[in-house]
């Protein structure tokens, strides 16, 4: 009884160990929850005899606090927006080979183009997907209280009269310094990548003047508020909007979301898969990307994952439905008004946080 | 045999340097460091690959920045005072559900005992993190207390207890009762009938006999269960996590933040270490007060 | 008076009431008292007067109901039927907190967080006396039980005699009009109990309170008690004074209990002039002054009641006489206790007989010893008869 019980405690502890370390013909990946069709992954394995193992975070700082930290054990990761720069910076992923990823000819140029704010020639990063941040809202209840011809923009939210019409239905945003500072930044008219001091106290206290407008601050509560009509707007980002709509669209509950990109414009942001510099997978990881780059692939992902794909080639396999909503693929006339985030040196950074925080608290 | 015995004392001071002291150098250290964007993410790491001088070096680059830093931002400190207020209102919550438990306990008969202990202590037979999201199921807006009261006609409009306050502290008085309901039980049986007979023998009625007698009695159970909710409410982290709303400024999630958000180590390293400094004063008055308790009754 | 002395207290212990002229009404009346828990009677239709001034008594083995009975006066029981009266009023219904009567408890019971001073306060508080005339019986209290200087002391720093002293202080306090003491003596040592035996006695009689005390140690009742109710399966066997228990049991069981005895099945066999004759195993003629209300039937049964010490060990045949007894037999054992020696004798019957002398020679001067034929006599008036 005693050796048997050891005896799986030691398979168990192999189990383990060798998920880690990962030998050869294995592939580890780390990405956000429910952001790739395991489908593929299936396929994959199948067609390539690679055994993956597949781990999920649900927060960008989850994902670079434990790279940082050094022997994850991952190779391949999905950092977003600008963790990408920073994990860049700090060294910890490598340059792809592009010669073993043929299929990099299928991506969006114009994406491509956007992340090299982050990785000059795209050397670190594939890009994955792209959102945008705006306000989801239910339609009908905003109806209600503002009217039909409502104002399309972010004083839905920082105009305190507006939104203090909506208090009693609950205006939620998503946990989110950066996102929420930059709309308040666009909605007074500066730079939401600035780092000028003054500027991001004063939109601090822009959020903290409609801050008793807001019922609650979180990101996981947003799509299901939403879709049940708890809450009768949301600032969030395209993809969760679209989740939400979904959502209230299946429970047939007459709750109708409609997501719009502010007209003063606001953040584009994306992904990238990145190959980490202690990957002891290399090879495999580089044969993942490739595949999952064939167009008809990507096509098959961006259906299950409902986000806007940065493969071009794609697009024309994509649900028409996907491609044809202005929430998910804008307008050629609303890109141009959409600004990409920049990474920050780490004084303003920690001066968004810090503003974020006491807004948050209500301090 | 004289060695083994020494062998044997060691061992325990092994294994507090091994697993606190070595860690808990490794923190100061980090306190010490500057945050960098690098892996790992602070600096100076110490390498032997320089030699002596750049050990020196690399000492020389600590310093006590961000100890600096929490002093200057109010909001360090009002997160750890909000931490405390919250621990101790919490704490005396747990003391006010915990004692009647504890009481009827420790009344029941004798055959009860055994059945009543157990089903206190069953809970923490499952994951503490299944029973806090538990509590989400229920106190939420569409959540089973809500549904109920309606259902009732008690209340139309759900109350709103998630993400609030009110979550977290019931979130810690359930998590922590059985840390009360046990030192208190175990000084409420300890303590000798014949005492509160004696007392109703010298004209005492059963009130006053609770007030003179067995409450100064489990006076020690009261203050050992106080010091054991009070001191990992401090830092508790999950229950205001899930449990509580953005107001909820408590010092656990603000390390978690200096941590994770911001990824500034050496300034979670200090926060952790103050809050560790904090918590020493109670631990040790709470050592002190186990001691002279201890000797009293030798 | 010095507190310690013998003599006073046994001054203290002629002065009692005595219970056969029951001038006043008793202090306390047990009337037709019976109580049961579930299934198990503990006392059992019992009637009982207590008077004034008394300390009495109550003996018996453990589960004979004599805890029960303090219980119940205490008021920590109700009885199922019957009542208690005291001072000639009904205590049934009074609570434990209301009732004029105290109790030092077995083991104290002292309040362990508090100093000798509050412990022995700690009823009068209950009263709300004023902080004055507190202090001043506390201190009265302290000089009684000769503990001046210790009222800041903890019950932990206290020696076992110190802390039934103060016990005793705390119960006393409130001048109660009953105290019921519970086995007080029970955790001391031989010495120290005998020296307490007459501390309590002493304090009995310069209070002049009514003491009852519960006890399974028949010498300290017979030490401290004007009267002893010995009890069984809860009920009264007999309620005399010392004395009369010791020397006129009403019952063998009465008679073992107290004190070593011989038990001798007779059967009556006539008078001769104011003796009972009696034989014993059909043969041995047996010679016993009868007490006044003792029914003589020829030919009934009965048990003789037979102290050891009251018996003469000689090696030769004692001179006859009519109110003279005697036997023949074999020394067996011979236990020596100091001032006395007790002999096992064996007579030629088979029955085993113990026989004490006071040891007034030096043991190597003893004339009888072991397997030595020794004569056993006793006067008529030496022994007693019971029912069988």
């Amino acid at each position: 009884m005693k050796s048997k019980l050891t005896t799986s405690l030691l398979a168990g502890t192999a189990a383990i160990w060798g998920a880690a370390a990962a030998a050869e013909g294995e592939l580890v990946i780390y990405n956000w929850s429910d952001y790739l069709d395991p489908a593929i992954i299936e396929a994959f394995e199948a067609e390539t005899g690679i055994d993956v193992t597949y781990d999920t975070y649900d927060s960008n700082a989850m994902l670079e606090t434990k790279v940082l930290a050094g022997s994850s054990g991952y190779d391949i990761i999905v950092p977003s927006s600008t963790g990408t720069a920073r994990l860049i910076s700090a060294g910890v992923l490598q340059k792809i080979d592009k010669s073993k990823i043929p299929n990099l000819q299928h991506l969006w140029p114009k994406i491509a183009g956007l992340i090299e704010t982050f990785d000059p020639g795209n050397e670190y990063l594939v890009p994955y997907n792209w959102w945008t941040f705006g306000i989801a809202y239910n339609t009908g209840k905003l109806a209600d209280r503002l009217g039909a011809d409502h104002p399309k923009s972010w004083d839905l939210l920082f105009d305190p009269e507006i939104s203090g019409k909506l208090a009693d239905c609950s205006v939620m945003i998503v946990d989110s310094p950066i996102d929420v500072i930059s709309a308040a930044l666009i909605n007074m008219g500066h730079d939401p990548n600035t780092s000028d001091k003054d500027q991001i106290t004063a939109a601090g206290a822009h959020i903290g003047a409609i801050r008793d407008n807001i019922a609650q601050i979180s990101t996981d509560a947003m799509i299901g508020a939403l879709s049940d009509g708890d809450a009768c707007l949301g600032l969030t980002w395209s993809g969760d909007a679209y989740w939400a709509a979904d959502g209230a669209k299946e429970a047939d509950n007459g709750v109708n979301l409609e997501y719009i990109i502010p007209e003063e414009g606001t953040l584009l942001d994306f992904d990238g898969l990145a190959i980490l510099a202690d990957a002891k997978n290399v090879d495999e990881a580089h044969a993942f990307l490739n595949y999952l780059l064939q167009p008809s692939v990507s096509a098959q992902n961006a259906n299950f994952i409902r986000y806007g794909s940065a493969n071009l080639t794609a697009q024309a396999e994509i649900d028409p439905e996907l491609t044809s909503n202005p929430a998910v693929y804008p307008t050629e006339a609303t890109m141009e008004m959409l600004t990409t985030p920049v990474l920050q040196d780490r004084k303003t950074e920690r001066l968004y946080t810090r503003t974020w925080s006491k807004v948050r608290t209500g301090q | 045999m004289r060695t083994s015995r020494r062998l044997l004392i060691l061992l325990p001071y092994l294994w507090l340097g091994l697993f606190f002291l070595v860690p808990f150098l490794i923190v100061i250290k980090i306190a010490l460091s500057d945050s960098v964007t690098a892996s790992p993410p602070y600096a100076p790491t110490f390498s032997l690959d320089e030699g002596l001088a750049g050990l020196r070096a690399s000492l020389a680059a600590l310093d006590f920045e961000n100890f600096v830093w929490l002093a200057e931002d109010g909001i360090y400190l009002k997160a750890y005072l909000n931490s405390v207020k919250v621990a101790a209102i919490a704490t005396l919550l747990t003391l006010l559900i915990g004692y009647p438990v504890a009481y009827a306990m420790a009344k029941a008969p004798q055959d009860w005992r055994k059945t009543l202990l157990l089903l206190v202590i069953l809970p923490f037979w499952t994951s503490f993190l299944i029973r806090i999201y538990a509590w989400i199921g229920i106190l939420k807006n569409e959540g089973f207390l809500n549904l109920t009261l309606m259902k009732l006609a008690i209340i139309e409009q759900p109350l709103a207890i998630m993400h609030t306050e009110i979550a977290v502290y019931v979130g810690i008085v359930y998590s922590y009762l059985p840390f009360m309901i046990l030192p208190l039980y175990a000084s409420l049986e300890r303590t000798d009938g014949r005492l509160l007979e004696a007392a109703e023998d010298l004209g005492c009625g059963a009130l006053a006999a609770f007030r003179q007698i067995t409450l100064p009695l489990s006076l020690p159970g009261v203050v050992a269960g106080c010091f054991l909710v009070f001191i990992p409410a401090i830092g508790e982290f999950v229950i205001p996590d899930l449990l509580g709303g953005s107001g909820t400024l408590m010092i656990g999630k603000t390390l978690w933040l200096e941590f994770f958000s911001n990824r500034d180590w050496g300034v979670a390293a200090a926060v952790a270490i103050v809050l560790l400094t904090i918590l020493i004063v109670p631990i040790v008055l709470f050592q002190r007060h186990q001691q002279k308790h201890q000797e009293e009754l030798g | 008076m010095n507190f310690l002395d013998p003599a006073s207290a046994a001054s203290a212990r002629a002065e009692p009431a005595t219970p056969q002229a029951p001038a006043r009404p008793p202090l306390i009346r047990f009337e037709n008292v019976t109580k049961t828990f579930g299934s198990f009677t503990a006392i059992s239709d019992l009637n009982l007067d207590i008077q004034e001034r008394e300390f009495f008594s109550l003996l018996g083995p453990s589960g004979c109901g004599k805890t029960t009975m303090m219980r119940l006066l205490a008021g920590f029981e109700e009885v199922t039927s019957g009542r208690i009266l005291l001072d000639g009023q009904d205590l049934t219904g009074t609570p434990a907190n209301r009732r004029p009567i105290n109790m030092m408890f077995q083991s104290y019971a002292l309040f362990p967080h508090m100093s000798v001073a509050k412990n022995i306060g700690f009823g009068l508080k209950q009263e709300r006396w004023k902080k004055r005339d507190l202090q001043d019986r506390v201190d009265e209290m302290l000089a009684l039980v000769q503990l001046e200087g210790f009222a800041d002391r903890k019950p932990h720093q206290l020696s076992g005699g110190q802390m039934q002293r103060v016990a005793l202080a705390r119960s006393l306090a409130k001048k109660p009009k009953v105290l019921l003491l519970d086995e007080p003596l029970g955790a001391l040592d031989k010495k120290l109990r005998e020296e307490t035996q007459f501390q309590l006695m002493d304090v009995q009689d310069r209070l002049g309170l009514t003491f009852i005390i519960v006890t399974h140690d028949q010498d300290e009742a017979m030490t401290v008690s004007s009267r002893i109710a010995v009890m069984k399966a809860g009920k009264l066997l007999q309620t005399d004074t010392p004395a009369r228990i010791y020397e006129h049991p009403a019952s063998s069981y009465v008679a073992d209990f107290i004190g070593n005895v011989n038990l001798i099945n007779v059967e009556l066999s006539g008078m001769e002039g104011d003796l009972a004759l009696a034989r014993w195993d059909g043969g041995t003629r047996l010679a016993i002054r009868p007490q006044p209300e003792d029914v003589m039937t020829p030919g009934a049964r009965k048990t003789l009641v037979l102290r050891p010490e009251k018996i003469h060990v000689t090696k030769d045949r004692p001179a006859e006489a009519h109110n003279v007894n005697m036997v023949e037999g074999t020394v067996e054992e011979i236990s020596y206790t100091g001032s006395a020696s007790t002999f096992l004798v064996r007579l030629d019957g088979g029955m085993l007989i113990r026989a004490q002398e006071a040891n007034r020679l030096l043991t190597s001067r003893r004339e009888v010893d072991w397997n030595d034929r020794v004569w056993l006599s006793w006067r008529a008036g030496a022994c007693v008869l019971v029912d069988a």
